[in-house]
């Protein structure tokens, strides 16, 4: 089907004439087609504005005064007709007279008998004229004609509607889902298709049973309302919300209206007794428009003081997923309610894509969002905090919110701050320290990818970080620097450096196996390892792991050469003077940048 | 117009049909009381239509005035109410005629200072709540043509059905519909800033 036959569809929902089937059809289209939904949306605003006009206050009618000043007007009309038709009568009877004149002038010269003279001029004729009386009744109206008149068929097509909508519409249990509703609405509506092709107001007829005395017919009616959602029937159930026997139903129906029942929703939101239902009823939308009234409305309890009681609403919001994140992140925003928020979107399902899709719009609000992000650890989001951490005005937010986080990427938007200078050292190690601590092997990963970028400006950066607040935590991090091809000697001289400083006796393995791979250039820097398992495991540990190395490139040393190493445990020239004959026996590796 | 409102109109014709019976056999009080209950509906009408409180309460009055030495003409075949809408749309037609003279373009810019609106509000029921709202829709009806007005006063604030209205405005009911789907546009239009456009 068309668009063109959505705007006829349009066209009849907003005349009230169209049958569920058609609203249905209308839902699912709109869903596929903006322009059509845009249409729909503005005629049923259109709807909506005309309906907020004042009814034109009849206070100002001077009621009394009217009807007098309708009875003088009608009086004087009266004496108006009277005095016409006595000029009229004048001008006949002076007529009259002139040919009567003529015909007895006529008469008195002809030999007509006297027994053909007409009767003098009628009294009637000569006398004053009638008062003007008012006109005589009509006949009664026989049984024929008054079945034309229209009231009398309202009534009985009334009656009839009722009947069928009894029929059709009160098998419906109390809180019946909205598939079911609809079953039996579109039954009715079948039923009732002829009444509706002879141009009988059989919407408005279902609107007048919201007040009928039997209550199911009067809860069916409302149900049926609600599945219409056009403007006439939510201005109906916005009634009935006032009618206590039904304002349980009435709730349902708003429900099942959608967008349309949601300004009606938000008023049954602020009645006790219906909180729970309305909440229940605006969750199952899952709809940004619906979260909005649930946010709206808990703005309003918040300044009526009700902040405490609101845990419910909370979670309804946070039951509706992704489309709820909008307005969780606005509840944030008031200090108050903060906590209620981030709990509620912490178990949001999808908080954190939508957190992630709002840090990615123009104009998001750092204030707000980067607690949340922080706190919900939406990785996605790194982006944007990089972003605020360079813009300067909420950088300590963003810094902390960086530290929350975590993990090697955090790291490294560290690192970059530092390299683009907008970052110092000492404060960039003060961020990541608490990273470090919370999972060392974030330092680690990163020196891979660092690698694998080859990004050796990244590594030194990182060597800094780490070595300006040195912890066991940052030691693994730091062997793998020492590793790294992508630093200079000296530079990785200072991590092994820090390995000493920091490491325990487990670091020793990994040093005896950075002194394998030493290249043969690189005398100093094993002198450095060497060293570094001297402070780690004792002298002893780095005579083995000299003898080791030794042994391994076949060469032999000689017993002043250990004594000399043993010696020279705390010169490092001393030991690189001993370690030089073997590292340099070493033919010259290839292969990757790391050993 | 309610639901209620609807049904009560139902159950005051049944009223109105007793009442306009002694009328026609010339019962004064028959007639002033049928003014009594109808002419508030027709001076609202009226009052939509004519846009001013002094317009309206005399041209009710003069319908009124009409109907009662129309009455023997009323045949019953539509509701009392139809038959004295067309006598008071009529009128309105002959007052506008007289103070006819050429409109300029629609455009919500043609609004009084006064009637300014104001930046659409976030959620409906913000949108309810604002005064200033009708202001600005009322003025936005009163620039509509005289015919649209009329008929989409009939259809919407009134209620009727489209044969009624055709029977009022004196056109046909395929007219009438076309007139109100125009005249709905045309207000689409000159209310534009109003529209809240909301993520679907």
């Amino acid at each position: 089907m068309s668009c063109a036959h959505a705007r006829k569809l349009i066209q009849r929902e907003l005349d009230d004439q169209s049958s569920i089937d058609d609203v249905l059809w209308l839902d699912q289209h709109v869903r596929g087609c903006p322009a059509c939904a845009s249409a729909r949306r503005r005629g049923r605003q259109l709807e909506e504005l005309l309906w907020s006009l004042p009814v034109p206050a009849a206070g100002r009618l001077d009621l009394t005064g009217s009807i007098t000043r309708v009875n003088r007007a009608i009086d004087a009309g009266i004496a108006a007709r009277a005095r016409a038709r006595t000029r009229r009568r004048r001008r006949w009877w002076m007529a009259g007279l002139a040919a009567a004149a003529a015909a007895a002038i006529l008469l008195a010269r002809s030999d007509w008998p006297r027994r053909a003279r007409a009767p003098a001029p009628g009294r009637a004729m000569l006398a004053e004229p009638e008062p003007w009386t008012a006109p005589a009744p009509s006949a009664p109206v026989g049984d024929d004609e008054r079945e034309r008149l229209d009231h009398k068929r309202l009534e009985a097509m009334r009656d009839r509607v009722r009947d069928l909508f009894q029929e059709c519409m009160t098998d419906l249990a109390a809180g019946a889902p909205r598939a079911d509703v609809v079953l039996c609405a579109q039954r009715f509506d079948a039923g009732a298709r002829l009444h509706r092709a002879g141009g009988w107001p059989v919407v408005r007829i279902v609107q007048g049973l919201v007040r009928d005395p039997d209550a199911a017919v009067a809860r069916a009616a409302v149900r049926y309302l609600g599945v219409r959602g056009d403007t006439l029937a939510m201005e109906t159930l916005k009634d009935a919300l006032r009618v206590p026997a039904i304002q349980a139903d009435v709730v349902r129906a708003l429900g099942d209206a959608g967008d349309a029942g949601l300004a009606t929703l938000a008023l049954a939101l602020r009645d006790a007794s219906l909180e729970a239902l309305a909440l229940t009823q605006l969750a199952r939308q899952r709809t940004a428009a619906a979260a909005r009234v649930i946010e709206k409305e808990i703005q309003r309890a918040r300044e009526a003081g009700r902040a405490p009681q609101l845990l419910p609403w909370f979670d309804a919001l946070a039951s509706m997923g992704e489309v709820a994140v909008p307005s969780l992140l606005e509840l944030a925003a008031t200090s108050e309610l903060e906590p209620l928020a981030i709990g509620a979107l912490a178990h949001t399902d999808g908080a954190r894509a939508g957190v992630a899709g709002i840090a990615a719009e123009a104009g998001a609000r750092p204030g707000v969002l980067l607690p949340v992000i922080g706190e919900l650890g939406v990785v996605a989001a790194l982006p944007y905090v990089e972003q605020q951490c360079r813009a300067g005005a909420a950088r300590d937010q963003a810094l902390a919110c960086l530290a929350a986080l975590g993990g090697p990427d955090a790291l490294r938007v560290l690192v970059r701050l530092v390299q683009g200078g907008r970052l110092l050292a000492s404060l960039a190690a003060s961020v990541a320290a608490p990273i470090l601590d919370r999972d060392a092997e974030a330092a680690t990963s990163l020196v891979d990818v660092l690698v694998g970028d080859g990004d050796s400006a990244g590594a030194r950066v990182l060597l800094d970080l780490l070595t300006e607040r040195t912890s066991v935590a940052s030691v693994p991090a730091l062997v793998a620097l020492a590793r790294c091809d992508l630093l200079h000697e000296t530079e990785r001289e200072r991590a092994v450096a820090a390995v000493a400083a920091a490491g325990t006796r487990e670091q020793v393995g990994a040093m005896r196996n950075l002194l394998a791979g030493a290249l043969p250039s690189e005398h100093r820097f094993a002198a450095a390892v060497v060293a570094s398992i001297a402070a780690l495991g004792g002298d002893a540990a780095a005579e083995a792991s000299v003898a080791d190395l030794a042994r391994d490139r076949g060469v032999e040393l000689s017993r002043r050469a250990t004594r000399q190493l043993l010696d020279g445990m705390s010169s490092r020239t001393r030991i690189a003077q001993v370690l030089k004959p073997v590292i340099q026996s070493q033919s010259p590796k290839t292969g990757g940048p790391c050993r | 117009m309610t639901a209620i409102r609807a049904c009560q109109q139902m159950s005051e014709e049944l009223d109105d049909r007793m009442l306009i019976l002694r009328a026609k056999r010339g019962d004064r009080e028959a007639f002033d009381q049928l003014v009594r209950s109808h002419l508030p509906r027709v001076y609202g009408l009226l009052k939509r239509i004519v846009g001013n409180h002094e317009d309206a309460e005399d041209l009710a009055q003069d319908t009124f005035t009409r109907a009662y030495f129309a009455l023997q003409g009323f045949r019953e075949d539509s509701a009392f109410t139809t038959w004295i809408y067309r006598i008071a749309v009529h009128l309105g037609r002959d007052l506008h005629r007289s103070r006819r003279r050429k409109p300029p373009p629609l455009s919500i810019h043609r609004l009084a200072p006064g009637q300014a609106l104001a930046a659409p509000a976030a959620s409906p029921i913000e949108v309810t709540l604002r005064g200033e709202l009708a202001a600005g829709v009322a003025a936005a009806l009163e620039l509509l043509p005289y015919r649209l007005r009329v008929v989409l006063v009939l259809r919407v604030f009134e209620g009727l059905a489209y044969a009624d209205i055709a029977r009022v405005a004196g056109i046909t009911e395929g007219t009438a519909r076309v007139q109100v789907v125009k005249a709905r546009q045309l207000l689409m239009r000159v209310l534009q800033p109003m529209f809240r456009e909301q993520s679907p």
